[in-house]
């Protein structure tokens, strides 16, 4: 799995790191059942604080991406493969509104008001 | 004139195919031709094995000779020979593969020799006890296995290895700040597994009953000694964690020893390359392979490659191998890049 964060971003670390789960299940990094690394491997190799990692993990559960189970870690849930459908619309969805000139994130907004809506 | 460097040659695959495969095929029907007329003036029993002082030691009906070369003396060169046909037919050549098809030869000419050699010495003798002393016969197998392995290797064109063109990985777009981590668990298949537990509890076994049944305690402690050392061999390299930062790459075993580290200032490049473990390192495991090339070999297939400054090479066998290589990639040049 690829975790990549920045730490001149404004969001935080552990969106961060969500944030790249995320990704990796949407590009089939991470699969169903695949175990993810020890929050303190993870935390030792980026240089932040194991609870920041931690925190990633507890937001992915609360979303249903993995399941936190003592002794054997966090375990990625069959929602990574609904990610993975879900790549192909998106790649479509950003290459049409960035041909529109619409960034990213105003894109991000967008689908979150519309979502709200309905 | 143009040379097309594309296609590799059909000479190194056809000279392969007559040293690993036809050569072992004459040299065993030739074998079992001289004990088949021979059978007829054999004792019941021959001896087919001898003890350190050359005396013979254990003994078998005489018509179990033949079937013994052609078990071993076919059976193992075509084992080679199946392992590494599948890479040279999909264009893969080196001086593995060259070593390769000589192993063949050589194991079937050692084989061959040595089982008829024991069979012949032994026409017309009452009993096998009688069996004469195995030294010449040893030193014949030898020699001949010797000759045929040299023989087979200068018949064989030499090749370059086709791998030693591997482009680097293209590198992932990373901005100037941004920590970035790849991490990948890799193990070897369980069915490979099972069969390496499987083997070390033979030996366990045998170790076990040798112990009930009052062998030489020597034995009992060697077989001992064999298990267990398969199983830590074993059990430190079933699996590894794969990591890529930015301190380069690290494959450490999932038990913590052994572990490996390239670091980010040793890499020249990154590549993912496909792993043929028979053809290219001959076998699996923690190996080494022509070219100075060292691999974490677990399985066939996908494989981050780092050159080093040095000109060595390290191989792992790894899941989204495409992805670590284009991190190394990125890393390497963005500390290239920084003052």
């Amino acid at each position: 799995m690829l975790v990549r964060i920045d730490p001149e971003s404004e969001a935080p670390l552990f969106a961060q790191i969500a944030a790249s789960v995320r990704a990796d299940a949407a590009a089939g990094r991470v699969r169903p059942g695949d175990r993810l690394p020890a929050a303190r491997d993870i935390a030792a190799a980026l240089g932040v604080n194991v609870h920041t990692v931690l925190h990633a993990y507890q937001d992915l559960r609360d979303e249903g991406l993995v399941e936190l189970r003592r002794g054997r870690g966090a375990v990625v849930t069959a929602q990574a493969s609904t990610l993975e459908d879900l790549r192909h619309d998106i790649h479509d969805l950003v290459a049409r509104a960035r041909a529109a000139g619409l960034s990213p994130d105003a894109l991000a907004a967008l689908v979150k008001e519309i979502a709200r809506d309905r | 004139m143009t040379v097309d460097h594309a296609t590799p040659s059909r000479l190194a695959l056809r000279r392969f195919v007559l040293v690993a495969v036809w050569l072992p095929v004459v040299l065993t029907a030739l074998g079992v031709a001289v004990q088949l007329v021979l059978l007829p003036q054999m004792p019941a029993t021959i001896a087919v094995h001898w003890n350190a002082a050359g005396e013979a030691d254990r003994f078998a009906p005489a018509w179990t000779q033949p079937l013994a070369t052609i078990a071993f003396g076919l059976g193992l060169p075509l084992l080679i020979a199946l392992t590494s046909l599948p890479g040279l037919r999909r264009g893969e050549r080196g001086p593995t593969y060259r070593l390769m098809g000589a192993t063949a030869a050589a194991l079937s000419a050692l084989v061959t020799v040595a089982l008829t050699w024991t069979f012949v010495m032994q026409r017309g003798l009452d009993s096998s006890t009688d069996a004469p002393t195995v030294w010449p016969a040893l030193v014949a197998a030898f020699v001949a296995g010797a000759i045929a392995g040299a023989a087979a290797w200068f018949f064989q064109p030499r090749e370059e290895s086709t791998d030693a063109a591997t482009l680097p990985a293209t590198p992932l777009a990373l901005a100037a700040h941004e920590q970035v981590l790849w991490m990948r668990t890799t193990s070897i298949a369980q069915g490979a597994a099972i069969a390496i537990f499987a083997g070390v509890l033979v030996i366990a076994v045998a170790a076990a009953v040798a112990g009930v049944t009052g062998a030489d305690p020597l034995v009992v402690w060697l077989l001992v000694g064999c298990a267990a050392l398969l199983l830590v061999l074993a059990a430190t390299t079933l699996a590894f964690h794969v990591r890529v930062d930015d301190s380069g790459l690290h494959v450490d075993s999932v038990l913590g020893i052994p572990r490996f580290h390239v670091p980010l200032a040793d890499i020249e490049s990154a590549a993912r390359v496909e792993v043929n473990p028979m053809g290219e390192f001959g076998g699996w495991g923690l190996r080494l392979s022509t070219g100075r090339r060292f691999g974490v070999v677990l399985r066939a297939g996908d494989a981050i490659e780092v050159l080093r400054r040095s000109g060595k090479r390290f191989v792992v066998t790894v899941d989204d191998a495409a992805t670590g290589a284009a991190l190394l990639e990125a890393l390497v040049s963005r500390a290239a890049s920084r003052p």
